[in-house]
């Protein structure tokens, strides 16, 4: 028996129900015309009836190489693809789609009806995931050497201990300290890239930040015997920036700047500046520089991408990618000057 | 200077490009004659390029701060246009000689990151700029340019001060 419809949805339409589908809504033709869209298209879209649907999604004057409409018009059946769509405000997103025939009276495929449901979150969810089992594989492979130099230079401090040999015990000491140290870096790194933290944005003066940063680092660049030059403009104004964020990048780019140097055997001697300065009237910038081997295209390239370490066991490649979340959260940007054989200049800039 | 040149001279490929950078600065006026006179010797392809700075370098903002001279737009909207059209109101006529072509190329970033990317891109043989051409109390921005270019691009760079006579040495 026909169920009555209940008073308060007398008011509702079969056109109401489509524009509040949560997912955009296409009627097109075997020309692949659009002939109606819902409420959810045209606020992503535009108005886009009239138009080929190629046009509207993807931007082009070619029809998509794999078409599930056109599969549905020649085969009469629902068919799901997964496609790349431009919105009206030109972000790029994922979408499901499906499309459903739309029978005549005689059984012909009169149009088809086209879903699309973005698909963005459960892909970032995905990206997410497998960045989450690659940083396991990587890191656990990483904090082993660590761990192995450790006990390394604990058995040999121990023997220098047990003989008596106070320069044994020291050279066993020096490799205890370098592990330590990295374990540290490591850690800090893997605990700034997997937390969503929220920055505590104060206003403070960038050569402060870095003048304290660099004092974290100069013992251990006399020791590398690498010569650390800072050049820090001291009347860089107060700036809106979370100091704790841009210690850990400053941090980054000088670590990975003293042991580009340390590797580099082709110069007599080797040098790490720092800058602080004015980019322009209303931006500040550091500039991390080193005279060491420098990248070739491809390393720099890939350079910001996750896990991707030139230092092979003995990097993690989570710095560079702790830097760039760093600038981005602070609205800035990351510009690299490198030639092989010459060194690298990483710039960082920031509006004041 | 001369042994720079004479050492250039062997070192130099056929169909040689030069890029010629120019601030509209006047060291990049007395730069673009040496350019001149090596793209005419060298049957060189000259790329004449400009960089604007965006007053938001972190965004997409597109106002200039350049030292670009005004009234010789093509597009009051647009400052690519303007500018290359500044470059061939500045440059166009002084492009006599046998020199085997000519391209205005006009970008938006920080100068020295944006001229290396170009050389390196277009297999520049020879980067010409001129010193850097305002002073520091109005510079628009504290990057080393000419140092940068100097030491990173991909083939060699000579860097012209306004006071060296443009036949000097060539």
């Amino acid at each position: 028996m026909k169920q009555p419809i209940p008073a308060q949805f007398h008011d509702l339409t079969f056109k109401s129900v489509l524009d509040a589908l949560p997912c955009y809504l296409t009627i097109q033709d075997a020309g692949l015309n659009i002939l109606f869209v819902n409420q959810t298209f045209k606020n992503d879209f535009g108005d886009g009836v009239g138009r080929h649907c190629y046009q509207v999604f993807q931007g082009t004057e070619h029809k998509c190489r794999k078409c599930p409409v056109q599969k549905t018009f020649s085969d009469k059946q629902v068919h799901l693809a997964e496609e790349t769509i431009l919105l009206k405000d030109g972000s790029v997103n994922q979408m499901i789609v499906y499309s459903a025939p739309l029978f005549s009276l005689t059984g012909q495929v009169a149009a088809v009806i086209k879903l699309l449901t973005n698909v963005n979150m459960i892909k970032e969810v995905q990206k997410e995931l497998v960045t989450l089992g690659q940083s396991f594989a990587v890191l656990t492979h990483d904090l082993k050497n660590m761990l192995e130099g450790l006990e390394g230079g604990a058995y040999v401090v121990d023997e220098g201990i047990k003989d008596g040999d106070w320069d044994l015990t020291g050279k066993g000491w020096n490799i205890v300290k370098k592990n330590i140290t990295e374990i540290s870096r490591v850690t800090q790194n893997i605990l700034y890239s997997s937390k969503k933290r929220t920055p505590q944005f104060q206003k403070v003066k960038p050569s402060e930040v870095a003048r304290s940063t660099v004092e974290l680092f100069q013992e251990k660049a006399s020791a590398m015997q690498i010569q650390f030059i800072s050049q820090l403009n001291p009347t860089l104004p107060r700036t809106r920036m979370d100091a704790s964020s841009i210690t850990r990048m400053l941090s980054n780019l000088l670590w990975n700047a003293l042991e580009a140097c340390d590797k580099d055997q082709r110069k007599a001697s080797n040098s790490v500046f720092i800058r602080a300065d004015y980019y322009n009237k209303t931006h500040w910038m550091f500039e991390v520089e080193d005279n060491a081997d420098g990248m070739d295209e491809k390393t720099e390239q890939n350079l910001f991408e996750e896990f991707f370490s030139t230092k092979g066991d003995n990097g993690t490649g989570l710095g560079l990618m702790v830097v760039d979340r760093i600038v981005r959260n602070h609205q800035g940007k990351i510009e690299l000057l490198t030639t092989p054989g010459i060194g690298s200049l990483f710039r960082t800039i920031f509006p004041i | 200077m001369v042994a720079l040149f004479t050492k250039i001279d062997r070192l130099m490929p056929k169909n040689i490009n030069i890029l010629f950078c120019t601030d509209f600065s006047e060291h990049a006026n007395t730069a673009f004659d040496h350019a001149m006179d090596q793209a005419r010797k060298y049957k060189a392809k000259l790329h004449i390029f400009h960089v604007i700075m965006p007053a938001d370098p972190c965004g997409n903002s597109k106002t200039t701060e350049s030292g670009m001279p005004r009234g010789a737009a093509e597009s009051e909207d647009d400052p690519i246009q303007q500018a290359i059209g500044a470059l061939k109101l500045k440059y166009a006529d002084s492009l006599n000689g046998s020199i085997r072509g000519c391209e205005f190329v006009v970008k938006m970033g920080s100068p020295d990151v944006e001229v290396v990317r170009y050389a390196k891109k277009h297999h520049i043989d020879m980067i010409i700029m001129g010193a850097l051409g305002i002073p520091e109390k109005d510079r628009a921005t504290r990057i080393r340019t000419a140092a940068n270019v100097s030491k990173y691009a991909p083939c060699q760079v000579i860097v012209i001060q306004k006071q060296v006579h443009p036949s000097f040495g060539i």
